[in-house]
């Protein structure tokens, strides 16, 4: 089964007063607990392979979009995240990839800018 | 006042002009979602939240539902046509779909599928009509300590009936209530679990959670999925799409039990429209007459399923409306919707704003209509995309998410959020751990919380009070005897795979 349960124990230490979120804090923590120990100690399958090429090129694309976003505008950090997102398939077409960024750009920008009016600053701010 | 005043009420909301077409809107964006497959309505709803925030509280539920239930619809089409569930709830669907496919009678198979779907919806309806106004009447007499204990049973019923590890369900719910204390206490005003970052005071981000782990997860999943085996689609020939007579008179008591029975899975927590088409199924081929045909493309299998998930999709609106508990993640989403608007929905919400009540239900019955014009004539179109290939989609599904996520807020914080709740959906994933009963547990997290508070306030700290209502103390027995049900089976079987080892 499932062994890598640890992060669910993380509970950080609970701030300030509140007596019932206190109460219930603990409670499911341990809860958590009651139900980690018997994880690990049981032998269970080994973990499946993580893919690391998905993971890492989509989890940075968004990374770059979220810091790009504020200070280059809408545009660029867009490009940025689809390009970026793109090295998660190992077939890449270039041309085709960049066809479908222009595209996805003009079609977000008219749907969510245009007609929807979201604030969203679209080229870099100087 | 009487149903059929109120049925005006909402046919009077649902037919304008503009709910018309969010309505329209709705159930086209769900069918193309039922027809991709990889994208979850879920994720779907998540994505389109932000498009909400500009309508009214009634159009943007009319639009979500839409979405829910077309695709229940959508999914059939793929199901039937190439073998691939486009949509979870449509796998049993390809049982007897596909197999009348290959048999030449596709098109059959795509209109028994959607008249199924149609007749249950419009008696789902029915249902969510007629049942949901007593269920407000007396949710409104409930006490916090009755409100607790029904959470409660909801969440041990979303944990029962979702797939794989009950252990592994029960630790997903436990973590969803906790990520949910996360954010400044109602009541003392004191941050929690922040970790000094200030943009935590207002809590984890719903939506980027949501996005992360039904969306962002699920594409980095499939990715990795997709390198292994990419194989072309063969599309079967669809043909006359109209059943014949024969087929209808043979169809109409499957879909009769498959109503029925969805309708009233829907209703329960953990339920909707997957467990419905299974259930509907397995009893189908216990029920009907010649059961040996089911498997080899027998017409049944495809109406009894289709007309299950379709009303149990409905009906699962009901616990949202009228309790405030949602039964599903999509489901939550929607409370998600509602609270955003300003509106906590629950039995107040619904006797308050009927309009917006009997608006959707009004709407619900609209959108099936929209779906039997949408997939009868324009089956074939559907059917061509899914030669989109997934290089295309994903970085269409990742902006659209990004978008979703910052627009809410406007804060780049967000998006890490998002990252964060990627990964950890995708380890998930990986696990085996199913992240819809993690986000019941977030969406309940709080207000468990505060009804748990309250009735130990007004119990003077007394924690019996919890078992002294009777109310409560019915909750809190049927959710253990739900657990128990589950953990003697699960017993047994362990027990088998210790004896042969």
């Amino acid at each position: 089964m499932v062994l890598a349960r640890n992060y669910r124990l993380g509970t950080p230490a609970r701030m300030g007063p509140g007596f019932f979120p206190t109460i219930l804090g603990g409670l499911l923590a341990a809860l958590g607990l009651s139900l980690t120990i018997p994880a690990l100690v049981r032998d269970g399958d080994p973990l499946p392979g993580f893919g690391l090429r998905p993971l890492l090129a989509i989890l940075v694309g968004i990374v770059v979009f979220a810091l790009l976003l504020a200070p280059l505008g809408f545009v660029i950090a867009a490009a940025a995240l689809i390009l970026i997102a793109g090295l998660a398939e190992p077939e890449l077409r270039r041309l085709e990839q960049l066809g479908l960024t222009l595209f996805l750009i003009a079609f977000s920008v008219a749907i969510f800018v245009v007609m929807l009016g979201l604030p969203l600053n679209l080229w870099p701010n100087i | 006042m009487d149903i059929f005043s109120n049925l005006a009420i909402g046919f009077g909301v649902a037919v304008t002009a503009q709910n018309l077409l969010y309505c329209f809107t709705g159930v086209f964006l769900g069918t193309l979602i039922g027809v991709l497959p990889g994208i979850a309505p879920v994720a779907t709803v998540a994505m389109l939240l932000p498009l909400t925030f500009s309508l009214s509280p009634a159009a943007s539920l009319i639009m979500l539902a839409g979405i829910y239930y077309g695709a229940q619809y959508g999914g059939s089409t793929t199901a039937i046509l190439v073998n691939i569930p486009g949509e979870s709830s449509a796998v049993v669907t390809t049982i007897d779909g596909h197999a009348m496919a290959k048999q030449g009678r596709a098109g059959p198979a795509l209109g028994i599928a959607a008249i199924s779907s149609f007749i249950a919806g419009c008696i789902a309806t029915l249902v969510v009509a007629l049942f949901s106004p007593p269920l407000a009447e007396i949710a409104l007499k409930f006490q916090p300590a009755d409100y607790f204990s029904l959470m409660v049973f909801g969440l041990v019923g979303a944990v029962v009936l979702a797939r794989g590890s009950v252990r592994k369900a029960i630790a997903m719910v436990v973590l969803g209530l906790l990520l949910g204390l996360v954010g400044t206490d109602v009541n003392s005003g004191v941050i929690r679990f922040a970790f000094g970052l200030p943009a935590l005071a207002e809590g984890i981000s719903f939506a980027a959670l949501a996005m992360g782990m039904f969306g962002v997860a699920e594409v980095i999943y499939n990715l990795e999925q997709h390198a292994a085996d990419r194989k072309v689609v063969a599309v079967a020939k669809i043909g006359r799409v109209m059943p014949t007579l024969a087929d209808l008179r043979q169809c109409l008591p499957s879909i009769a039990r498959g109503t029925g029975l969805g309708a009233l899975l829907g209703i329960l927590p953990g339920g909707g429209a997957l467990l419905s088409s299974f259930a509907a199924y397995t009893v189908e081929k216990k029920v009907a007459s010649a059961p040996k045909n089911f498997g080899n493309g027998d017409i049944r299998g495809v109406a009894a399923p289709e007309a299950a998930n379709n009303a149990g999709a409905q009906t699962s609106f009901i616990p949202m409306l009228t309790l405030g508990v949602p039964s599903n993640p999509t489901m939550a989403l929607m409370i998600g919707a509602l609270m955003i608007q300003g509106i906590q929905p629950g039995p107040q919400a619904m006797l308050q704003r009927p309009d917006l009540f009997w608006g959707i239900v009004a709407s619900m019955w609209i959108g099936n209509l929209f779906l039997l014009l949408l997939n009868l004539p324009l089956v074939g179109l559907w059917v061509r995309l899914l030669a989109v290939p997934y290089r295309l989609l994903f970085p269409a599904i990742l902006m659209f998410c990004c978008i979703g996520v910052y627009s809410i807020n406007n804060n780049p914080f967000d998006l890490f959020q998002l990252v964060v709740f990627s990964a950890l959906g995708y380890m998930l994933l990986k696990l085996g751990c199913e992240p819809a009963p993690l986000v019941l547990g977030l969406v309940l997290g709080p207000m468990m919380e505060e009804y748990l508070r309250r009735a130990l306030l007004i119990s003077l700290g007394d924690p019996t009070v919890l078992i002294t209502s009777p109310l409560s103390a019915a909750f809190l027995i049927a959710a253990l005897v739900l657990l128990v049900s589950i953990a003697v089976p699960a017993i047994r079987t362990q027990r088998e795979v210790a004896m042969k080892e």
